[in-house]
């Protein structure tokens, strides 16, 4: 699944964001701020690692299909997010990207959604990872997590 | 005619015939004498007149014409014929041939009867037979007793013949006068005897005249009453008296009937009020019994008919059973057959719908392992992302290590669209398998229920079978039920029809005993009225019964 709006990997001043699905919201991810990428065991679920949609406040979400561990650090501080299995990774055109509008852009800073790009799947959410972690308190030290 | 003139004349002509017959026979007796004693005289006439002609010539012949005895010629010759005149009276004649050549008898003119011809039975007795002739004749129109006897020549041949005779007056005056002597001596013993007759049969018969007059006094002409009780003298002693005492016991025992019948009268009166009466409703019964013969019969004839029609319905009923039955068995066979087939489909159903299910698990293993395929090509596409965000982080020496791992994350994409499109197609499988599974079971279903109605149906055919088969039966009794009705119907149809027939012929008997009855009853007062004729002892009885019979007969 190819998200057509950017070729990323061509232009190297644009940011690249990780695409993946949460519920029906499509959200790009800023790859750079993302460690890896780790698959989730259900038998051994990796401590404080919190779904996405919960985190973000999506509420109830539909149950993963193929879920991964995202982990993201801040110097020794790490946040490990399950999502769906990301679809791609994209170069995201800047004149393309959308800020939000001022009545809800406060309220969607605080989940790290900081601008949208409109495209033919319809409305990619840009995500600040980092941001998101800092808003809803979600980083934990790494030597509670391992 | 009274008895005693019948007495009377009896005597008289009983006596008056005795006195006839016995002068009558006297007579004839007499008149026998006399005939034989003239018999006799002319043969010693005849012998002396042939003693007297053969001495004259012992032979007879005849020449030139004339007869001659020896060479006495007797033609005109009267000597020998006067001569026996002479010696005994009478009459001679000797003939030549037919013809009178010489005789003593002397015509009505007065002259000898020479040459006269002889006729009638003596000329056929000498002439024609050859033999002599005795007897009556009848000669110049007075009777004679007679005697001719044929002349022969030496050759024996007839050549005349010779008679004697006397007249039959001669004999016959003795016993004219005796005849008159005894019809007289008849007379005057009849008339006598007549006399008498009367007067004993008068004296004799005294006492029956008594009982006529006490006979007469019995039946009175006048009122036409006859009395019973009136009695004869019967002390006389003789028959008479005995027939008057035989009499008056008739009188009595004919007085006991009388009453008797007239009791009898009255009985029969009785009865024949109760005849009629009986009659009279018997008719009525009868009417009643022929309208409702009738009635049934007309009836019996509906229900024959409708007999006849459910006979043939029956038969039609006992067709259609037995198509049925036969039907039903067909049927129940096919049922059979039909079961072991579900049974069959049944079983190969159940085989398929373990090879749908075993296809299922198939399916399912594949899609375990396109699963594994799938956590394969995350777990490639997780590297590779990593690969990327690790040749991101790279700067330029990344590049070619990041376009790498795009392809990879493509690759991976690439498996996951065609794990994807597998699981589909096996989502599709699964689907069609689990729908086939579902309609295989809701076929093995449908399958084992029909399998249970068709051995249901097959336990139920087999009860129709059995129930067809009574019925078949009870059918088949019905038919010959129905037509056992038909003909016990028929039966008494024709039975009723004799009644029918009976009751009108009881109905001419009642009408027959009816008209009887009235006749019985008008004879009853016939009888009555006859009875009271009859008076006695008890002759208030007879009357009495005639007054019953009238009113009876009113009743009839």
């Amino acid at each position: 699944m190819a998200i057509e709006m950017v070729d990323s990997l061509n232009e190297g001043s644009y940011p690249r964001l990780l695409v993946f699905c949460a519920g029906s919201l499509l959200f790009g991810a800023d790859a750079d701020q993302i460690d890896s990428l780790d698959p989730f065991d259900p038998d051994d679920p990796p401590r404080h690692a919190v779904p996405f949609h919960q985190a973000i406040g999506l509420g109830c979400s539909p149950p993963f299909r193929f879920p991964e561990v995202c982990t993201i650090s801040r110097g020794k501080d790490v946040c490990r997010l399950i999502i769906e299995a990301p679809e791609d990774i994209i170069c995201a055109d800047t004149r393309l990207l959308q800020p939000l509008p001022p009545l809800v852009a406060p309220f969607a800073l605080r989940r790290g959604i900081w601008a949208a790009l409109p495209g033919k799947r319809g409305i990619l959410l840009a995500l600040d990872p980092r941001r998101l972690a800092t808003e809803r308190n979600l980083w934990h030290t790494q030597g509670d997590i391992a | 005619m009274k008895i005693r003139t019948k007495f009377t004349l009896l005597n008289i002509v009983l006596v008056t015939s005795a006195v006839a017959i016995t002068t009558i026979v006297s007579l004839a007796h007499i008149h026998g004498d006399a005939v034989e004693r003239a018999r006799a005289v002319q043969e010693s006439h005849l012998r002396t007149f042939w003693t007297l002609l053969k001495g004259k010539g012992g032979t007879f012949s005849v020449r030139d014409g004339k007869l001659f005895a020896g060479d006495y010629l007797i033609n005109g010759n009267y000597e020998l014929p006067d001569k026996v005149k002479e010696l005994f009276g009478g009459t001679a004649t000797i003939f030549m041939g037919e013809k009178r050549v010489s005789t003593n008898m002397i015509t009505p003119e007065g002259v000898r009867a020479v040459g006269t011809v002889l006729e009638g039975p003596p000329r056929d007795a000498l002439f024609r037979e050859g033999k002599p002739y005795r007897g009556d004749a009848v000669i110049f129109g007075i009777p004679y007793f007679t005697a001719y006897d044929p002349i022969r020549n030496e050759a024996g041949e007839v050549i005349g013949a010779l008679y004697v005779g006397v007249k039959k007056r001669e004999y016959y005056e003795g016993y004219e006068r005796l005849k008159k002597g005894g019809i007289v001596v008849a007379l005057l013993v009849g008339g006598l005897f007549g006399l008498v007759s009367i007067l004993l049969v008068g004296k004799l018969l005294s006492p029956l005249k008594e009982m006529v007059q006490r006979l007469h006094g019995i039946s009175d002409n006048e009122t036409g009453v006859t009395d019973l009780g009136v009695r004869l003298n019967d002390d006389s002693g003789d028959e008479i008296g005995m027939v008057a005492g035989e009499f008056n016991a008739l009188l009595e025992k004919m007085r006991q009937i009388t009453n008797g019948v007239a009791h009898a009268t009255r009985e029969i009166n009785s009865f024949a009020g109760t005849i009629s009466s009986a009659v009279h409703h018997q008719a009525s019964f009868t009417s009643q019994l022929s309208s409702s013969v009738s009635e049934i019969s007309s009836t019996m004839e509906e229900f024959t008919s409708t007999a006849s029609e459910i006979a043939r319905h029956s038969q039609g009923v006992v067709d259609i059973a037995d198509t049925t039955l036969r039907d039903t068995r067909d049927g129940a066979a096919q049922v059979e057959t039909l079961t072991e087939k579900m049974g069959e489909i049944c079983d190969d159903n159940e085989a398929g719908i373990c090879e749908i299910l075993e296809l299922g698990k198939k399916s399912k293993e594949i899609t375990k392992i396109m699963g594994i395929i799938n956590t394969i090509a995350n777990q490639t596409k997780l590297i590779a992302f990593n690969a990327a965000l690790e040749a991101a982080s790279a700067g330029d020496a990344g590049r070619r290590f990041g376009v790498v791992a795009q392809e990879i994350r493509r690759l991976a994409d690439s498996v996951f669209e065609s794990t994807d499109e597998i699981e589909g197609r096996i989502a599709e499988i699964l689907d069609a398998v689990n729908r086939l599974v579902v309609a295989s079971e809701k076929s093995s279903k449908g399958i084992r229920d029909g399998l249970e109605y068709s051995t249901q149906t097959s336990g139920l055919l087999r009860d129709l079978v059995s129930g067809a088969e009574s019925t078949t039966s009870a059918a088949r009794q019905i038919s010959l039920s129905t037509q056992q009705q038909q003909t016990a119907s028929s039966q008494v149809l024709v039975a009723l029809r004799d009644i029918e027939e009976g009751v009108h012929f009881s109905s001419g008997s009642i009408q027959e005993t009816s008209e009887i009855s009235r006749n019985l009853t008008a004879m009853a007062v016939q009888l009555s009225r006859m009875m009271k004729k009859f008076t006695g002892p008890e002759e208030g009885m007879a009357t009495h019964s005639g007054h019953e019979a009238d009113q009876t007969a009113g009743v009839v």
